[in-house]
């Protein structure tokens, strides 16, 4: 998945948020809505901040592809989402919703091992689920957005002007380069080994970790030769020589103030009603 | 000015013996405003030369030092490898590991922005650079999305950008298709010659003919000892280049040979131009206008072949990027034929090797692809029965060897397919025998020199007795004779053992020298197939694919310009006779 979204963003259309905003702004705005994502559970909170983010996809015009891949894989996550939800039944669990109404039995069982007591659906447990969905779809929607309409570039450039540690910068630049060449080296072993009969179906452990050095020994010896170049790349560079001056200034316009200064003030609200009045709380 | 200054340099590996110098006793000057050529076979010390220039050997390729190295005064010895960085620049050979940065601006900034270089200068020195290089139209685009050629351009901007007095280019072409080649090599010696620095490039032999366009002084390289210098044009007429294995133009061998023969001519020249003006002055001087071809005993004659083994009628490949990979290819090969595929950086040549074996299938569903009698369009035929009929070598034979000893790692396929102990023992002989690697048999594996790793790992599928073998750039990495033992291991495969031999390669004198016929694929489709002779003569489609025919073909094309003389002559043998029989008269 993340290859994919590396690769849309080469090919994404421009648009007002992807050259015009800062990369600041856009950082600011995801903290913002990720924070009050991961604390909220009430769908009824969740679903505006989930609104926004695909209203501001579809205007950053990413490619729906990328929705499929999502929507994928929180459908493969089916199993621990359901077994999860399962166990929300107790209704001494929810604290603002009404408790009569959340243990309402769609399809429960009582299970006297362990003292589980009731398992299964209930109004409360489905609407636990549906706000899960939710942020998940929130969180991913956000985080394609940014990433999708933020060049890595300008995030490290952004980095550098902030005075991230360089070493940081560095890591993270080589991080995200690297991840397509060696995904390219380890499917070029991995073909390599396919050509002389290599497969992994046995269920014998022994076999089957006599089966993975084909593969993990060269790649091993394919990854220490390629830092010792990257090492020796760097060093003729001047990489270590000192604080690398930063390309870019961090340059905020006015409606970058303008969005920060809303997306803020709102945070600040959300995080005193969540505090004080339970906002969000189930 | 004396730029560069070894005074009795010697370096040692840590992993060495005491009594091994991976450079023995240098000593050498060079002024600013060269551009020199050090080459030697591989193994020679060249990589050592270039990385002891600015410190590297020792500092982070650790070693022993003796001696001194002294860049524009300085003594390397005293410095750190960042303090060089603004000295010396060295452009190597992968430019996908020396890219760092997401964008190619940001990346030809990397070197001066780590410096400290004030902002405004970086700008600056981009700017010349990306004029310079011709990369303007590219500065926007992300590293990863170039080409092998634009990306070395890219890695040699970022060096260029630091303004170092010394360039040095360790096998900076190799991996380029010609055109690349040329590209990259007219953008360093453009530079150099337009800021007076000092250019240095390594050289093993492949590409010998393109760099001695540019150099104009050379060094030749021995186990470490510098056995020959002096003027290119000296040093390179000189047999003692062909006896370390690096092998000398082909022009200039024409002339050697030529001179052997008895035939005197002005001057041995080591490049196409200066071969042209020779030639054409030695020939209208004698009042020859029409040459026909001679062609050299047992050269290129014309082969039977069986029936029809590789059949691909339709071929399309998308990859899921989008990517229109292969568009339409059709291609018949017979049983026996050994075949070389041409065609510039990501024409689609590795696509359809992979297809060859099964790695790949059509996306297509309307495509033919059969190998033998086998149809590879049915679902229900497996990788493991194609790997016994097509099989495919890597480039990089560490990219797939891993056991600890030559005899384990030909044992893994045979072990796989779980034939019998005895069985195992006798295709694991059979397969050493034919690439002669009995005696490294209880050798450990990374010990191995480069030619004798690619024999394991083609060795390593004969146990499977596949029918065709695709082999990715075998003569890659190869000094001239690892590349004539290379090519004699694979004609005995092809005469021996009747295997069909297809060969993807960007080295054109293999493909004259060696093939059936040539199939030149750009841009996903076939725009050439048919004999060498044939092929190479097709300058325009050539030029579609990146694609030069070899320096002594263009040779004859030159000439023809002038007079009637035959424009498809492929080895210097041949083009020795065409002359001789003229020329001796």
């Amino acid at each position: 998945m993340d290859i994919d979204i590396l690769k849309a963003r080469d090919n994404v259309e421009e648009s007002f948020l992807n050259t015009g905003l800062s990369p600041v702004t856009k950082f600011f705005v995801l903290l913002t809505v990720l924070i009050m994502a991961g604390i909220w559970l009430d769908v009824r909170y969740l679903l505006p901040l989930l609104v926004l983010g695909l209203i501001l996809a579809i205007m950053a015009k990413i490619p729906k592809s990328l929705f499929i891949v999502m929507i994928t894989a929180l459908l493969l996550t089916w199993y621990p989402t359901l077994r999860t939800t399962v166990m929300q039944a107790n209704p001494d669990y929810y604290q603002v919703l009404d408790k009569a109404w959340a243990a309402t039995p769609v399809a429960t069982v009582n299970v006297k091992l362990l003292n589980l007591g009731n398992v299964g659906l209930t109004y409360g447990t489905l609407y636990w689920l549906t706000g899960r969905i939710v942020r998940y779809l929130t969180v991913v929607t956000w985080a394609v957005f940014f990433i999708v309409t933020t060049p890595m570039s300008e995030i490290a450039n952004t980095m550098y002007a902030l005075e991230v540690p360089y070493q940081i910068v560095f890591v993270f630049q080589m991080t995200y380069k690297f991840i397509p060449y060696m995904s390219s080296v380890i499917n070029q072993i991995s073909d390599a080994q396919k050509l002389r009969a290599w497969n992994m179906r046995t269920i014998n452990p022994k076999k089957l970790l006599q089966r993975a050095i084909p593969i993990a020994n060269p790649m091993i010896r394919r990854t220490a030769m390629i830092v010792d170049q990257v090492t020796i790349a760097t060093q003729i560079r001047g990489f270590g020589s000192g604080t690398p001056t930063p390309m870019k200034a961090i340059s905020l316009k006015g409606y970058d103030k303008a969005i920060m200064v809303v997306f803020g003030a709102a945070f600040l609200v959300a995080m005193v009603g969540t505090i004080a009045f339970k906002w969000g709380a189930l | 000015m004396k730029t560069v200054f070894f005074k009795d340099y010697s370096f040692r590996y840590l992993h060495q013996n005491e009594d091994e110098r991976a450079l023995n006793k240098l000593n050498l000057e060079i002024a600013e405003g060269s551009v020199v050529g050090v080459i030697g076979k591989a193994g020679a010390g060249k990589s050592t030369f270039v990385k002891s220039l600015n410190g590297l050997c020792p500092q982070v390729d650790i070693g022993y030092q003796d001696g001194d190295l002294f860049i524009d005064g300085a003594n390397v010895r005293d410095r750190e490898v960042y303090e060089m960085a603004n000295k010396v620049g060295i452009v190597l050979q992968n430019p996908e590991l020396q890219i760092f940065s997401l964008t190619v601006y940001d990346d030809i900034a990397f070197g001066p922005s780590n410096l400290g270089v004030k902002r405004e200068e970086i700008i600056r020195r981009v700017e010349n650079v990306v004029d310079a290089i011709e990369l303007r139209p590219l500065i926007h685009r992300s590293p990863n999305n170039l080409s092998g050629g634009e990306q070395q351009l890219l890695a040699i901007a970022g060096i260029l950008a630091m303004e170092p007095k010394i360039l040095a280019f360790d096998e900076p072409v190799s991996m380029l298709d010609p055109i690349g080649k040329e590209q990259v090599l007219k953008a360093m010696f453009g530079v150099t010659e337009k800021n007076n620095t000092l250019s240095i490039i390594t050289e093993s032999g492949a590409d010998i003919e393109a760099v001695a366009e540019f150099v104009d002084y050379i060094v030749v390289l021995d186990e470490g000892k510098i056995i020959a210098s002096g003027p290119a044009e000296e040093v390179l007429k000189n047999d003692i280049v062909s006896e370390v294995g690096v092998g000398q133009p082909q022009v200039t061998e024409l002339f050697n040979k030529l001179g052997k023969d008895g035939i005197k001519l002005d001057k041995t020249p080591i490049t196409l131009n200066g071969a042209v003006n020779v030639l054409k002055k030695e020939l209208k001087d004698k009042g020859i206008n029409s040459v026909k071809r001679i062609t050299a005993r047992g050269a290129h004659k014309k082969r039977e072949f069986g029936e029809t083994i590789i059949e691909v009628k339709n071929l399309h490949h998308y990859y899921k990027n989008g990517t229109h990979a292969l568009k339409g290819v059709s291609l018949d090969i017979p049983k026996g034929q050994m075949v070389g595929i041409i065609g510039q950086n990501g024409s689609g040549k590795s696509t359809l090797a992979k297809h060859l074996v099964g790695l790949l299938k059509p996306t297509n569903k309307d495509a033919v692809l059969k190998l033998g009698d086998l149809d590879c369009m049915n679902p229900k035929t497996k990788l493991s029965d194609i790997i016994k009929i097509s099989n495919y070598i890597f480039q990089n034979p560490d990219e797939q060897l891993f056991a600890e000893t030559v005899r384990e790692e030909i044992r893994f396929a045979p072990r796989m397919l779980e034939m019998s102990k005895k069985q195992m023992d006798q295709e694991v002989q059979e397969a050493m025998d034919v690439f002669d690697l009995y005696p490294y048999r209880k050798r450990f594996i990374y010990g191995l020199d480069e030619d004798i790793k690619t024999y394991l790992a083609i060795a390593c599928v004969l146990p499977m007795h596949p029918e065709i073998l695709l082999i990715d750039e075998p003569t890659t990495g190869l000094d001239t004779f690892g590349e004539i033992k290379m090519m004699e291991s694979l004609h005995r495969l092809n005469d021996e053992f009747g295997k069909t031999i297809v060969i993807i390669t960007h080295n054109m004198k293999t493909v004259a020298n060696h093939c059936d016929r040539a199939i030149v694929l750009s841009k996903g489709e076939i725009i050439l197939d048919g004999a060498p002779r044939d092929v190479f003569t097709q300058n325009e489609e050539l030029l579609k694919a990146d694609i030069y025919p070899p320096q002594i073909t263009r040779l004859g094309q030159e000439l023809a310009r002038e007079m009637d003389f035959p424009r498809d002559i492929l080895t210097v043998d041949e083009m020795a006779a065409t002359l001789k029989s003229v020329l001796k008269s």
